[in-house]
């Protein structure tokens, strides 16, 4: 159970995300539930003063990230789903993002594709920077690093799925993608989030 | 400063605005029209399938995300070499395939499929439409088989029409041979 004080922290970090994000949470959770869970999430939701429903958000409007972070609570918390599920969920989001259908170009090259990278973070948050620190073509494995957004682990989990399932889009079908957190602000007393991509073919 | 400010901010709100309209229209778009299409990455991994084409494959919404084109493939080879067709002349037009439903029933399809390309003219997407032809097909067979039955039936008439002509000169013959003889 998350603290009031905790939750008001959480509401004074600034930056912004697109919509898109709660659409894509409301796509998991009825794919696997239904629009009483929704109901449920919205309800934790306003317990914590956020006054939200999934059905009016616009892909491309931009929210809070706060707002992310605490529906990613919400969901925990009311529907009971540990970082595995939340971690699934972020695996599914790039599969059905209107944003990744519109913007994203998923390069095969890897190096194009991590060309990319920064701009599809811009695309769908205003706070943070994601780059690409290191990559190793041959032996398929990339090093990525996010900056400035430090909200709650929560996050880091559901970003972990999501960096997994964005750059399988971009492999073969039989390739396997694996996305670990290696270091984590929350964890390693680091500035930042870092992630290291392998893959298969 | 401050109208420069106002200006870029209200250019930001109608951009956003825009935005969303256009989504919208591109979303009613892919939910209304009855042609299955598609889109796919460079190596022809699903990204995106309309209304249409979920209900021709038989697929719940974005069940085949993810997964690669040649899934709706009856004949795997062939259809690998319609799309290296593709990404070697970055657009096709009519070709005709057989690919199946999830079911795995034949499904006979004219693909037309077009190339996104970046400014560097490296493609990112592929845009697919699929006409199903397979009632054409079926058609096309009942037609061929009549034509045939048809042509069988013509051989057998015109044979008899011959023997009768031999018949009748025989005839023909044999009463000249009786009345000399």
């Amino acid at each position: 159970m998350i603290n009031r004080e905790k939750i008001q922290n959480i509401l004074k970090k600034q930056g912004d995300v697109r919509g898109a994000v709660f659409q894509t949470d409301a796509n998991y959770i009825l794919k696997l539930g239904s629009r009483d869970d929704l109901l449920k999430v919205e309800n934790q939701l306003k317990e914590w003063g956020v006054d939200f429903q999934f059905k009016d958000a616009k892909s491309m409007s931009w929210y809070p990230v706060a707002w992310r972070v605490l529906s990613l609570l919400a969901i925990k918390e009311a529907l009971g789903w540990d970082s595995a599920q939340i971690r699934e969920m972020g695996k599914n989001a790039p599969k059905v993002s209107v944003i990744v259908k519109l913007f994203f170009k998923l390069f095969p090259d890897i190096e194009k594709f991590a060309q990319q990278i920064p701009n599809y973070w811009r695309k769908h948050y205003t706070a943070g920077e994601l780059g690409v620190v290191e990559l190793e073509k041959d032996k398929q494995t990339m090093l990525i690093r996010l900056k400035n957004f430090s909200f709650h682990p929560v996050l880091c989990q559901y970003l972990e799925g999501y960096f997994e399932q964005a750059t399988k889009l971009t492999r073969p079908e039989d390739a396997v993608v694996t996305v670990k957190e290696v270091q984590c602000s929350f964890r390693d007393s680091v500035p930042y989030e870092a992630y290291q991509l392998n893959w298969t073919k | 400063m401050d109208k420069e400010n106002n200006f870029s901010k209200r250019r930001e709100k109608e951009l956003a605005e825009d935005t969303i309209v256009l989504e919208k229209a591109i979303k009613n778009f892919w939910e209304i029209l009855p042609i299955p299409v598609c889109t796919a990455s460079p190596i022809f991994i699903i990204l995106e399938t309309g209304k249409g084409f979920d209900t021709l494959f038989g697929y719940i919404k974005n069940e085949l995300v993810g997964e690669s084109l040649k899934e709706i493939a009856f004949d795997k080879d062939s259809f690998k070499k319609i799309l290296s067709q593709l990404a070697e002349q970055r657009k096709i037009s009519n070709v005709e395939a057989v690919l199946k439903n999830k079911k795995g029933e034949k499904i006979s399809v004219f693909v037309s499929a077009i190339a996104q390309e970046d400014e560097q003219r490296e493609v990112f997407s592929y845009l697919f439409s699929f006409v199903d032809i397979t009632l054409m097909k079926k058609t096309e067979r009942e037609l061929q088989e009549k034509v045939a039955d048809l042509e069988r039936f013509q051989k057998i008439a015109i044979g008899r029409e011959l023997k009768m002509v031999e018949l009748k000169q025989e005839i023909e013959d044999l009463k000249i041979k009786i009345n000399t003889g």
